[in-house]
């Protein structure tokens, strides 16, 4: 029993961090049609932005992940403007090429520009306390990280169904050409859905940095 | 109020529109008739610029044809279009926010649509229902609602009898007639030569992407013999 509720726990908590994920990159699929495989990216630029702010800037963590998730969103916004927006009229394969290359860019940009190697960023870490509840060992990091999930997927929620914005990329996922007819800026829309993926993956970063210390 | 001169629309390599001209004053409702594949919905896609075209197109004597399709609705361009394309899976009163892009107040927006319920009981009852659930005439009603919502210069209109039962049909003509007595400037895109000619007050009629004649609505015996002659596909 005690196994069974340890590993519920462990799942529910893996499965937030892949939700926010998740998440990032299904509004931008929803609306454009587009699989962002730079996603991952975006959240590794993250780690690094938090390596920089860390150095020069302050120690101070709750400072640093506001830094995490505004570099998030402002890779993902940069991403859309100088590659996606480029290619939006083209057809699905060349969105798709697209992302492989933007990928590939920025995977080698942080090994040239960064290093190989894994560098520490340990700021996050005292997120990760166990707490002993009777038999069960819990991190703190994992309520955090469910927690923190659901509250992110009750704004998003909220977001998408009260706020004209909102109303408008559930539209545009049903028919972008009807939504920008009805005077919706295009580019507007496309780039709320990737400031969106961007914080979420602002956020999932914070949670990865805090388990693995590294980036 | 609107003014297209020269007018060539595409379709990737075929060429579906042949140098049109077309004028639609302010307060009038003018139609454009012909048969399916004349070139009617293309003219309208190449006026919203969803649609690859050469030539001068004027709203208001301002040039809009270099502009991207969400800057012309802003300049007042509203569309109800073929197929209705009511967000299918959006709540008929988010349905109608849609059509408020241009409000910089939630406030006047939401009055605004109080007062459409007003003329639409029907939408008002159904305003948390999803839009795809309504029937074809509702759908219509609501894609008519949502383009007016931007209080637009003018108001495109195309095909709204498609599909639509008899009675249905005459409703939406009554619809397109009361809101031409209110002063709004109407471009109708029809197959439907009878109804269409008795709500309008000019009349262009498309046939194989150029037009093939054009006048007055009293020219054309209330959509009768001078149509079936033209295109011999009207009753």
């Amino acid at each position: 029993m005690d196994y069974a509720i340890q590993q519920t726990l462990n799942a529910l908590s893996f499965g937030a961090e892949y939700a926010l994920i998740a998440l990032g990159l299904a509004i931008v699929f929803s609306i454009m049609g587009l699989v962002n495989f730079a996603h991952g990216e975006v959240v590794a630029f993250g780690g690094y932005s938090m390596v920089i702010t860390a150095t020069l800037l302050t120690s101070n963590p709750w400072i640093i992940m506001i830094g995490v998730m505004f570099a998030c969103v402002l890779t993902a916004v940069v991403l859309e403007r100088v590659a996606f927006r480029t290619v939006r009229g083209a057809d699905l394969t060349t969105g798709l090429l697209t992302a492989f290359g933007v990928s590939i860019v920025l995977q080698n940009l942080f090994l040239l520009l960064g290093s190989p190697r894994a560098i520490a960023a340990t700021q996050f870490i005292f997120l990760d306390k166990t707490i002993t509840i009777g038999t069960i060992r819990v991190s703190s990091l994992q309520i955090y990280e469910t927690l923190a999930t659901l509250v992110a997927i009750v704004v998003l929620t909220l977001f998408l169904r009260k706020t004209p914005l909102g109303i408008a990329m559930r539209a545009a996922a049903l028919d972008f050409e009807m939504v920008r007819l009805c005077g919706f800026r295009a580019n507007r829309v496309i780039a709320g859905a990737f400031a969106i993926s961007g914080l979420l993956a602002g956020l999932a970063c914070i949670f990865i940095m805090a388990r693995r210390g590294s980036v | 109020m609107l003014e297209i001169n020269s007018l060539n629309v595409f379709h990737g390599p075929i060429q579906a529109v042949h140098d049109i001209d077309m004028i639609v004053s302010e307060g009038q409702c003018v139609t454009l008739l012909g048969p399916n594949g004349a070139g009617k919905t293309s003219t309208l896609s190449a006026i919203t610029g969803t649609a690859r075209a050469t030539g001068s197109i004027r709203l208001g004597g301002d040039q809009i044809a270099h502009m991207s399709v969400d800057d012309r609705s802003r300049r007042g361009l509203a569309i109800s279009p073929e197929g209705r394309r009511v967000f299918a899976n959006l709540s008929v009163r988010e349905n109608l926010l849609m059509g408020g892009a241009l409000y910089n107040s939630k406030a006047q927006l939401s009055a605004k649509i109080e007062q459409w319920f007003v003329q639409f009981p029907t939408l008002r009852e159904r305003s948390d229902q999803l839009a795809g659930t309504l029937s074809g005439g509702e759908q219509q009603m609501l894609a008519i609602s949502r383009a007016l919502l931007s209080n637009p210069r003018i108001l495109l209109l195309d095909e709204p009898s498609l599909g639509l039962a008899p009675q249905i049909v005459s409703k939406i003509f009554d619809i397109i007639r009361d809101l031409k007595a209110q002063g709004t400037t109407i471009l109708l895109v029809e197959q439907n030569a009878a109804a269409a000619v008795s709500v309008s007050d000019y009349v262009y009629v498309l046939n194989n992407g150029v037009i093939y004649i054009h006048g007055q609505t009293d020219q054309f015996g209330h959509g009768s013999e001078l149509m079936n002659e033209l295109t011999g596909v009207y009753v």
